[in-house]
């Protein structure tokens, strides 16, 4: 049952970007600016957010660029600020965008929790560091994999996206707007400090070149105007204040009008339109990048840096022989269950490397179950995997 | 001030407890104030920090401290506080801690704490009176992430988020006013430039019960743009434009306890700071240093206001 309204996300509308963000051109970029530069290109004009390491060079490139963009760059005082306002800026019609780390994005959770409850569009990207607590700040790490998904308290669902490179960092943040502003959720780019501080090529295309989906806006009859639609997974459009029409944000359980309906019978209504909407749709959300996993005996899975390390890895097991393929997750949340399962009951065995204490393996395991073996090899950040122990892992899975 | 023992310079303590070899930067205008606030502190005291420069000060083994450290959430230092307090007044009442085993409880935060996201956390620990001593050092950004502005940034300062035009647009937050207006035992300014009136002021609030919250302005060689052996001529040019008043509140009242009378011009003390060279450079923007100066004069003549006798004539206009 497809209940999006104009055809689904890859019908969504698209337009060409304005060329005032758009800085087109080769560029030697860290991660960090690209992400800022990514959101500018993709139409964001706000900009609320907090100095913390590793992040902070996304929010600096985009104080600088604001002025000359027509943007708006303002400092808040902390990370629920940064993100409160944010919400209040989408409401005001604003694409809006921030950036953080493991503690902001910590106090970043219940307003994170409202953004999706008030089903209000923005990006955040948490440029990950070594924890807990103020763990290692400059050093890297992909411990906050599942916080992204389930830091909130209440079921909800986000989408979340993971860059391996400063030019992925760039183009998955325009798309992380696109689909925030497609499914009106919050979009998270889970990148660490390794590709957020790494400088490489990115290539920023012309703005023509550059396909942004628009904020939706509704144009009907006032009496009509619903800021909620239940029933639409997609596409489904916002007003923004000002334009005449009535509406009321709460993060109380509401109906479509947005008044609260605190009843079971509505929190079923809303609680399956949230999560149905994502993960109702995860097959058109879903982005993975796969290499020879047709034939393979085991398959690696990783993201991030680490599936760059992985690629090392890879390389050697192939010159002793054995079959071994790459699936690496581009879309973190919602998860690829279904592709896991298919590859699980073709291999011997998967291989999960990531830079936390075993953190994606569990959704792995949990999507393979049972069909085939699952080696976790985790790390507890702060540097990359040696390409060894990834090596090592694949050998014991072939065996 | 006739209680203090500290009339002369040659009378501030000659050994100083905290160590040598720290990993903060040559000149730090805030690590000078804290070796002096510490020196009359003495060794009975813990620190709770919340994350900023200093927090660099729990790296072992550049430790400089004789005493215990408790690090907290940035929002969370005074709160933190509140624990060690009690948990010291548990021991005194009922396993008998003697008082002079007893802990000064010194909350040390920067300004992107004391200023911004720890404030609530402040204004809750007076609330309740609870008895410790904060001291912020402000170096008017956030330097340990590379002094991006916070809310002690002054009008017109350049910071790593305010790079364009005339760089900062706001204004410095008023917090000497806002924990003041708390009404706590004791507030003050100090500046680690002007070590006897810290050591007067500290010597004060060590002997008070109750919230007592220092500010110490602290010239920052590496946010501010100046050579680190400038840092106690930036932070005596501070004091004598006027920039930072030397002020404390006590029992309800306001008393400024260094008034320079002869105020060097803003423009010196601005001049010889890289943050500010865009307000001279390629010309004099005289606008915004016009007006940087009439808010500096229209503070002083507040305050000499309030300080000069009665008069039956009608106050002067346009002295600021």
């Amino acid at each position: 049952m497809n209940k999006t309204k104009n055809g689904g996300y890859a019908e969504a509308q698209r337009v060409a970007a304005d060329p005032k963000g758009v800085d087109a051109g080769a560029h030697f970029m860290d991660g960090d600016h690209a992400i800022a530069e990514g959101g500018l290109a993709a139409g964001c004009r706000f900009f609320a957010g907090y100095p913390i390491t590793p992040s902070t060079e996304t929010a600096e490139r985009f104080a600088e660029r604001a002025p000359e963009v027509g943007a708006l760059f303002i400092q808040m005082e902390d990370e629920i600020a940064s993100i409160a306002a944010l919400i209040g800026a989408a409401w005001g019609g604003q694409k809006v965008m921030t950036v953080t780390c493991g503690p902001g994005f910590s106090l970043m959770v219940e307003n994170l929790g409202l953004a999706a409850m008030t089903e209000t569009p923005m990006v955040i990207a948490n440029v990950q560091r070594g924890g807990p607590s103020t763990g290692m700040p400059t050093l890297t790490a992909q411990q906050d994999m599942m916080q992204a998904k389930w830091g909130p308290h209440g079921d909800n669902a986000i989408i979340a996206l993971c860059p391996d490179s400063p030019q992925e960092c760039f183009d998955l943040t325009v798309e992380a707007f696109n689909l925030s502003e497609f499914y009106r959720v919050p979009v998270i780019i889970l990148t660490d400090e390794t590709v957020g501080h790494m400088h490489e090529k990115v290539v920023i295309p012309p703005a023509d070149q550059i396909p942004v989906v628009p904020r939706n806006n509704y144009k009907g009859p006032k009496e009509d105007f619903r800021p909620y639609q239940f029933d639409c997974q997609g596409g489904h459009p916002m007003t923004q204040a000002g334009d005449g029409y009535r509406f009321h944000i709460t993060g109380l359980t509401h109906n479509e009008r947005g008044y609260p309906a605190a009843t079971a019978e509505q929190n079923k209504i809303l609680l399956t339109h949230l999560i149905e909407k994502i993960n109702g749709n995860a097959d058109q959300i879903i982005r993975l990048d796969e290499d020879q996993i047709e034939g393979a005996e085991v398959v690696v899975v990783s993201y991030g840096i680490t599936s760059r390390i992985a690629v090392k890895a890879m390389q050697d097991a192939r010159k002793e022989g054995i079959k071994v393929g790459s699936l690496r997750l581009i879309t973190i949340w919602p998860f690829c269950e279904k592709r896991i399962e298919e590859i699980s009951s073709q291999v011997k065995a998967i291989v999960v490397a990531e830079l936390n204490y075993g953190q994606m393996v569990r959704e792995v395991e949990r999507s393979a179950a049972g069909r085939c073996k699952v080696i976790s090899v985790n790390s507890c950040g702060g540097a990359v995997h040696d390409p060894q122990e990834i090596l090592d892992a694949i050998r014991r899975a072939a065996q | 001030m006739s209680e203090t023992r500290f009339t002369n310079v040659k009378q501030l303590p000659s050994v100083h407890l905290l160590g040598s070899g720290s990993p903060m930067c040559a000149g730090c205008g805030g690590l000078e104030a804290l070796h002096q606030v510490y020196d009359i502190l003495g060794t009975n005291t813990v620190f709770v920090n919340a994350a900023g420069c200093m927090t660099l000060l729990a790296v072992y083994p550049f430790t400089p401290f004789r005493g215990s450290w408790l690090y907290t959430a940035m929002a969370s230092a005074p709160a933190g506080a509140q624990g060690i307090r009690d948990a010291l007044d548990v021991l005194k009442e009922r396993r008998g801690l003697p008082p002079e085993e007893d802990m000064q409880v010194v909350v040390l935060t920067g300004d992107g704490s004391a200023y911004g996201m720890g404030l609530s956390a402040t204004s809750g620990a007076i609330e309740r009176g609870l008895d410790f001593l904060y001291l912020c050092y402000d170096n008017e950004g956030y330097g340990n992430t590379g002094q991006q502005s916070s809310a002690a940034t002054p009008h017109g300062a350049r910071t790593a988020t305010d790079l364009t035009g005339i760089g900062f647009h706001g204004e410095k937050k008023p917090l000497f006013d806002i924990w003041a207006a708390h009404r706590p035992p004791y507030v003050a300014t100090v500046i680690g430039s002007e070590p006897l009136d810290l050591a007067r002021k500290i010597e004060k609030a060590k002997a008070i019960k109750g919230p007592r919250l220092i500010i110490a302005l602290s010239p920052c060689p590496t946010g501010w743009g100046f050579d680190p052996q400038e840092s106690v001529a930036i932070g005596k040019l501070a004091v004598n434009t006027g920039v930072w008043p030397l002020k404390e509140y006590v029992d309800g009242k306001v008393v400024h306890t260094k008034i320079p009378r002869r105020r060097v011009p803003v423009a010196s003390y601005l001049e010889a700071q890289g943050r500010f060279a865009h307000l001279f450079k390629p010309e004099r923007n005289e606008a915004v240093l016009a007006e940087i100066q009439a808010r500096v004069d229209g503070y002083w003549a507040g305050v000499e206001e309030v300080v000069a006798p009665p008069t039956p004539t009608l106050p002067q206009g346009g002295r600021g």
